[in-house]
């Protein structure tokens, strides 16, 4: 079976698949750049945002606010089809419905926003109240705060909090593990987040647990990292899965692997802007950033209004942005605006003049596999279109974890293969089941 | 911290990522530089000659590369790396008596064979093929240098590639007028013209001295009654006057034995082996793999021995047949000397055709060892036939193996 993607012959560079730099660029193992600096509350807000009503491309809010409103900050903008709300950043005038663009994932969409004037964040103090009152809420009030917070958790989709506690709910789930490792190189956000919100990401952890019927509850850290977390770890009965190493991208498939089985895992930033939000602390609805990259001179993480121009936010930078990370990233347009999609911003060169050379069967793609995939066999199978033999060789347990494309010598982006092959191997399947119905 | 800690066990090698910043450039320039221990070795060792056929095929190699690599308009810095890589890796398997046209047409015939070692698909790959050829080529090579070949098979190498000879030891004397490092080989095969043993090949007064060269590794603090010896150790140590203080032994690990350039010391190889392991361009278990599979079969390999009376016998598990003392040396020797730790740690860890799992690795260098092993004790005057005739049949089963013609990795 031939494929088509081997004949678009766009695997010249790791630019040119589907905008990621895979492969091609020599990445820092650890995210140190922006590690140790303080987390400022939030960032000077512009005059004006440019909220998006949808935050993965895909599905859009209906807008439930009119030109010349006056709405505060968590109030909503607009409603999802199934539940679920879309609230205002900060506080502000209601302006008109513009066009915007954000990037997620792989792909950078144009789609609807409420444009917002006259911002300015709500009045907020550093500390959780003593005795947050959600702590004696029952698990049916917690349930609908929560879903009505306006937060979103990302994972393989980004799903409104609301729907994915009713889907923790219907699974098997017996604990809630919430991870604090980063998933992309340069990435700190969850780490600062962690050490400077503590007290914030339990609270929150708690009343998501109870929320969802969960009684346990584990964090999962860099094992590394595990001093940075002393106010965290002062909460009682949590425990900690300290993991020792560290995948260039922590996607929900390697969590699964880390957390066992039966685990619900829940981002550590969303369980601190749950918290926060439960006790009427949080700032504004947005994105917890790091913003930082071979171009940037202050690496920081910053927590950014939805709807902040991509400009503004990395101004004191030169050169290009990546938004969503080194691996997983895409060269984004000054213009494109945050949505909750956004974690990483990184001002850097693409690569130039980086091409992949042919795999010289070092064999380092499977040392570093967590999958244990012979990672060169399944990279000689998508350069040949073997499809049939990259399934036999297991090619679905891949994690999607980056590791290979990370490590390869040859620059090869072997992830973005893997994925590829997956998804050839789908369609082969079903294209089978048709055949035989 | 508070709570229950629960540590994963690492998933991945411990250090994480080890390689993140590793590019294909330099691990063929580190490849490049570890063969240049087992190679200046043999410098030292040969002499002027050996470094002149190391020039004569790095020079093809990287030849080739420029003017074909030019016209492909593939020549960036890495495939001239490449291309020295496969110049040493070819000038190691050289003899330092070979022909010198011969010496640049096999340099460039290793990077045109590399270049084939692309991906695409007809019937039968090429790659598949040239490896086939790869092994007529040095067989070629082999004849054209019959006279390296010859006196390989009489003089270098080491302890028995055929024939363990069993000899009453305590008659040995030393040899006088050795000769020094970086004699001209060629000169060294006119030396002993005496009456030669049609079995040993070798005339009394070498058969002697060959036999003493185990004297001191058999029982220890009396001169034992056997020894296991070979019947070559040709070129001798400047401490050629100690000869009954172990002296074998040494002339193994230091390099002072004839033949290819890239196996004149045991330790060469293994310091620029270990280094390879080191920075994780080979995992130990292939070489290991090859070193247990040659071990083996040199263990259950029938030797044919020699009394002293001039009879001969042939005898299955040689290594057992004269007691343990005198079975670990020998296959101490097979292992140590010869092809087979160059081959252990540089031929076999060849990447393009290595397996990728660790276990292929292992099942890979146990096959080679054996064949390896095989090829020694069958054909010494050609110790690599079994070698590459190995690589070869593992090409062209992993092609059937996963069903097409490409030498995949299993
Ligand atoms: S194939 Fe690559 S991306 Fe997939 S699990 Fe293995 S190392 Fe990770
Ligand atoms: S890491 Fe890259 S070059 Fe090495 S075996 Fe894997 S795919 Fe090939």
């Amino acid at each position: 079976m031939n494929l088509d993607f081997l004949s678009a012959g766009g695997y010249d560079a790791g630019m040119t698949f589907g905008g990621t730099f895979e492969g091609s660029v020599n990445l820092p193992l650890h995210r140190k750049t922006a590690m140790r600096r303080d987390v400022p509350v939030a960032v000077e807000l512009p005059e004006s945002l440019r909220v998006p009503l949808c935050v993965d491309g895909k599905r859009s809010a209906k807008c439930v606010v009119a030109p010349g409103d006056v709405v505060a900050a968590g109030e909503p903008l607009g409603e999802f089809s199934g539940g679920g709300y879309l609230v205002a950043p900060v506080s502000g005038i209601v302006g008109e419905i513009v066009r915007t663009e954000i990037c997620v994932g792989r792909g950078c969409f144009e789609v609807d926003a409420v444009e917002m004037h006259d911002l300015h964040y709500p009045t907020s103090s550093a500390e959780p109240s003593p005795e947050p009152e959600s702590e004696s809420r029952t698990s049916e009030e917690l349930f609908e705060l929560l879903s009505r917070a306006g937060l979103f958790v990302r994972g393989e989709r980004i799903t409104e909090l609301g729907r994915w506690m009713s889907h923790i709910r219907k699974s098997k789930a017996t604990r809630l593990v919430v991870s604090l490792l980063e998933d992309e190189p340069y990435a700190s956000s969850r780490h600062a987040v962690a050490a400077h919100f503590g007290k914030w990401v339990a609270l929150g952890a708690r009343a998501i647990a109870k929320a969802c019927g969960l009684d346990t509850i584990e964090i999962l850290v860099d094992a590394s990292e595990l001093s940075a977390y002393d106010e965290l770890a002062a909460e009682a009965g949590m425990s900690h899965i300290a993991v020792e190493v560290k995948f260039p991208i922590a996607t929900k498939r390697l969590l699964k692997q880390f957390a066992g089985r039966g685990s619900a895992i829940l981002d550590g930033i969303v369980a601190c802007q749950a918290g926060q939000s439960l006790c009427g602390e949080l700032t504004c609805r947005g994105s917890v950033v790091t913003v930082a990259g071979e171009n940037q001179n202050s690496p920081r993480v910053i927590l950014v209004p939805d709807g902040m121009a991509l400009r503004d936010i990395v101004a004191d930078a030169a050169g290009p942005m990546i938004a969503g990370g080194a691996m997983r990233g895409q060269l984004a347009r000054e213009t494109a605006v945050t949505s909750a999609g956004l974690e990483l911003l990184l001002s850097m060169d693409p690569p130039r003049n980086v091409s992949m050379e042919a795999c010289m069967s070092c064999g380092w793609c499977r040392d570093h596999c967590p999958a244990k995939l012979n990672v060169s066999l399944l990279n000689d199978c998508f350069e040949l279109g073997r499809i049939e033999v990259a399934q036999h060789h297991g090619v679905e347990q891949c994690l999607d974890c980056g590791a290979c494309s990370y490590v390869c010598p040859s620059r090869l982006a072997l992830r973005a293969r893997m994925s590829e092959l997956i998804e050839a191997v789908r369609r082969l399947r079903s294209a089978i089941g048709r055949d035989e119905q | 911290m508070s709570g229950t800690i629960r540590t994963l066990p690492p998933t991945s090698p411990p250090g994480g990522l080890l390689h993140g910043g590793e590019r294909t450039m330099k691990i063929y320039r580190a490849w490049t530089l570890a063969m240049a221990l087992p190679l200046g070795w043999s410098v030292v060792v040969f002499g002027w000659r050996a470094a002149w056929m190391i020039i004569a095929c790095l020079a093809g190699a990287m030849l080739t590369q420029h003017v074909v690599g030019t016209m492909r308009g593939r020549n960036s810095e890495t495939d001239q790396w490449r291309a020295a890589r496969w110049g040493a890796g070819m000038a190691l398997l050289l003899y330092a008596t070979m022909p010198t046209w011969l010496a640049v047409l096999l340099g460039s015939g290793a990077v045109l064979a590399g270049m084939l070692d692309e991906k695409y698909e007809p019937r039968i790959h090429p790659a598949v093929w040239v490896r086939v050829l790869f092994v007529a080529m040095l067989g070629f090579g082999g004849v054209l240098s019959w006279n390296a070949v010859t006196t390989m098979q009489t003089r270098g190498g080491v302890l028995s590639r055929d024939v363990l000879v069993l000899g009453d030891v305590t008659r040995s004397t030393s040899l006088e007028g050795q000769r020094s490092w970086g004699d001209d080989p060629r000169a060294l095969a006119k030396v002993s013209t005496g009456r030669r043993d049609p079995l040993l090949g070798c005339d009394a007064v070498e058969q002697e001295r060959l036999t003493m060269t185990l004297a001191p590794l058999t029982a220890a603090g009396e001169s034992p009654r056997y020894g296991a010896v070979g019947m070559n150790a040709d070129l001798e140590t400047p401490h050629g006057d100690a000869l009954g203080q172990a002296m074998a032994m040494r002339d193994i690990a230091f390099g002072v034995r004839y033949g290819m350039l890239g196996e004149v010391s045991a330790i060469g190889i293994l310091l620029a082996g270990l280094f390879l392991v080191y920075r994780g361009y080979v995992r130990l278990v292939l070489p290991v793999g090859v070193l247990l599979g040659a071990a083996l079969t040199a263990t259950v390999w029938p030797v044919q021995l020699l009394e002293i009376d001039g009879a001969t016998s042939w005898h299955w598990f040689g290594a057992f047949y004269e007691g343990a003392d005198v079975g670990l040396v020998y296959v101490g020797y097979h292992i140590l000397g010869g092809v087979v730790m160059m081959g252990a740690f540089f031929l076999a860890t060849e990447m393009r055709l290595r397996p990728i799992m660790t276990r292929g690795q292992f099942y890979y260098g146990a096959f080679l060892g054996v064949m390896m092993m095989g090829g020694q004790l069958l054909f010494p005057a050609w110790p690599l036939a079994g070698l590459l005739a190995g690589m070869s049949l593992w090409s062209v089963f992993c092609a059937i193996r996963l069903g097409v013609s490409q030498p995949m990795k299993l």
